[in-house]
């Protein structure tokens, strides 16, 4: 839940007291530098910007780390745009271990899928849009859990009491759609809005060389359709009830990885069901470069929504390269390129980082977009590529 | 994770696949590798708790510091479990996985930030373990057969006053970053004291030593600290164990991809 000021208050109460129980409280600061490499859309776009992060974690394990209690909050302070200082419970959560079941009760993050550039099975938490445009930052999501445990694999049951909106940015800042987004007009489909239950449940496996899921979701879609409003001066996010049936697979044989994740969508109101996938493999040259690894991979994404696709993939090539140094700073690499195969839009990405002691690691990420076509979902954004560092203290 | 180069345990397992059965010295050296195994047979589970100083040609040192948990299967290789504290920044990251006595082994990783469990390639073996000067094979779970043996000859341990065994032993998967190591094993107390490591290219890579041993449950010999000298890049890593345990009472279900994601 988005936290009010007051909530503010009693989080950092809860936190001192935090220290009286016999757990344990670590976490990270981060201050990040933006600078976006043109001038935007809007005047009232910055270049440069400035914001920072504070994520405390409690966490407290007993019986051999078969229970456990954890909390993880989220701040966010950001000097341009006024919706991505927010702030979130990522985690509050109860975790039981018995032989067979396992139960996991709280505000929680569970992640699906084996990809890399779209992780389009991962239905549970939604994204958190202002925290990064790739979609890896989720929002806490209230749960009851239940993890059944058998030799055919895992069956996990989720019990899904309370919906989370879509963060986006403000009108005035970067990544801001062609309107603004009226983020306090949402529409459902649902007559209960948020606090409809959704359910899922997911079966998963790892036999030989295979990692195989299965999963079932109804509820309300993560992802909004953004409607104009009537007086064509906003967005209003709107909801729609989805089925989803996903599949993720995996093959891991020598260097390679072989990867595939798909999923069927209905969503009754528009009588139609959807289809997509992405799939592809990584492969990596062990020792490449003296003790480093190379990784290389490639991912092609399709979605029969076509145009109308959420996530813009609808027909794209995205081909990336990995670089582990294995030296004593962890040194990491990873740049990509997504290609819209059919406008020739490019969507591309650099992340590195770098411990520099036991305390702190510096972390540089570029996002860019080239030949935005104009019906493109990233026509909106096609000037927001930025460059980005960050520094990270740990505690 | 039995941290098992230092311990060297092999369960008893078919004794072909050895090209040179016939000769002497692979059987002798083959029976020394068994009866090291068995004689660590039946601790069940383990934890023990991990200080990693890695030290640079300069004298500069980083360290770790790593929770091991390892879960005996009779029948296949040991089940492990690596949890790292430190450095901050990975800490909460685990290292999952299952041995096999043949074919490759299965690894997970699980990534905090992400909650994201992710099957990797365990094609790695060569590769430094957290930048340090431990191959990921060094601190894999040892089972008889990833290796082919010769015996060498019997002399003086050489970092402590005992009777050695000498014995060469030769890993058979050709992903290994080692031609060969050269195993010194106290003939008493059937552990090893000492390894030197060949490169692919035949020249001496590494050395280890395996000190402060302590015994466990009257049968279960561990090292404390192990010294890996790299003498071609003139680096060091220093393992210090703390706080072994034997039979916890941890199952499989302490081993398994749910377990991971519990990870604290």
């Amino acid at each position: 839940m988005i936290l009010k000021n007051n909530w503010l208050i009693l989080f950092f109460v809860l936190l001192g007291q935090c220290s009286a129980f016999s757990g344990e409280v670590s976490g990270t600061v981060l201050f990040e530098n933006r600078y976006y490499y043109e001038k935007g859309l809007i005047d009232d776009q910055e270049r440069l910007g400035f914001s920072a992060a504070f994520l405390p974690l409690y966490t407290h394990s007993w019986e051999s780390g078969r229970q456990n209690v954890s909390f993880q909050a989220f701040l966010r302070f950001d000097q341009n745009d006024e919706e991505r200082t927010h702030a979130d419970i990522r985690e509050l959560a109860y975790i039981k271990a018995l032989q067979d079941w396992e139960f996991r009760i709280g505000v929680r993050k569970v992640f699906w899928g084996v990809t890399e550039s779209q992780h389009l099975v991962d239905v549970i938490n939604q994204t958190d849009f202002v925290e990064n445009i790739d979609g890896e930052d989720k929002l806490g999501q209230p749960m009851v859990n239940v993890a059944w445990v058998q030799d055919f694999g895992t069956v996990d049951f989720f019990l899904l009491p309370y919906f989370r909106e879509r963060t986006f940015s403000d009108s005035q800042s970067r990544f801001r759609f062609a309107l603004p987004v009226d983020t306090d007009g949402e529409t459902y489909e649902s007559r209960l809005e948020q606090k409809r239950v959704d359910w899922a449940v997911r079966w998963s496996h790892s036999v030989d060389l295979w990692d195989v899921a299965v999963s079932y979701f109804s509820g309300t879609s993560r992802e909004p359709e953004l409607r104009v409003s009537s007086d064509n001066s906003r967005l209003v996010p709107h909801y729609f009830l989805i089925e989803q049936i996903g599949v993720e697979l995996q093959y891991t044989w020598e260097s390679w990885l072989l990867k595939f994740e798909s999923i069927t969508r209905d969503a009754e109101s528009k009588k139609n069901e959807t289809h997509a996938f992405v799939g592809g493999f990584e492969y990596t040259f062990y020792g490449a470069l003296g003790t480093a690894d190379l990784g290389v991979l490639t991912e092609y994404h399709y979605d029969d929504r076509g145009l109308q696709s959420t996530t813009g993939f609808q027909n794209d090539l995205f081909i990336g390269a990995r670089l582990a140094f294995n030296d004593t700073q962890s040194s990491e690499f990873l740049g990509g390129i997504i290609v819209d195969l059919e406008q020739n839009s490019q969507l591309f990405f650099i992340e590195a980082s770098r411990r520099l002691n036991s305390n702190w690691k510096l972390s540089l990420e570029a996002r860019g977009f080239l030949n935005v076509a104009d019906n493109d979902v990233f026509f909106s954004v096609r000037k927001d590529s930025y460059l980005q560092a960050e520094l990270e203290w740990f505690f | 994770m039995k941290l098992s180069i230092a311990l060297l345990f092999f369960s008893l397992g078919a004794q072909c696949a050895y090209g040179d059965v016939g000769s002497d010295s692979a059987k002798k050296g083959l029976e020394i590798a068994q009866k090291v195994d068995t004689s660590d047979e039946g601790f069940k589970d383990s934890t023990s708790n991990m200080e990693m100083v890695l030290k640079n040609r300069q004298g500069q040192e980083s360290r770790r510091f790593i929770r091991n948990r390892t879960l005996e299967v009779s029948g296949d290789g040991d089940k492990s479990l690596v949890i790292f504290d430190r450095p901050r920044d990975v800490k909460g990251t685990a290292f999952l996985s299952f041995t096999h006595k043949s074919g490759p082994d299965d690894q997970w990783l699980y990534l905090p930030a992400l909650k994201r469990v992710k099957r990797i390639a365990s094609n790695n073996k060569a590769g430094p373990f957290m930048g340090s000067e431990f191959a990921y094979e060094d601190i894999a779970s040892q089972e008889v057969e990833k290796y082919t043996y010769k015996f060498v000859k019997d002399e003086k341990c050489p970092t402590i006053k005992a009777e050695c065994h000498l014995i060469e032993r030769d890993p058979v998967d050709e992903k290994s970053g080692y031609s060969k190591q050269l195993v010194w094993i106290n003939q008493n107390e059937l552990r090893p004291e000492k390894i030197d490591f060949y490169d692919r290219k035949k020249t001496l890579q590494k050395t280890l030593l395996m000190k402060d041993y302590k015994k466990y449950a009257d049968k279960h010999w561990r090292a404390h600290t192990m010294v890996m000298k790299n003498h071609q890049n003139g680096k060091e890593t220093t393992l210090q164990f703390s706080d072994y345990k034997f039979k916890t009472g941890l199952s499989s279900r302490d081993f398994d991809k749910n377990a991971l994601k519990r990870i604290r």
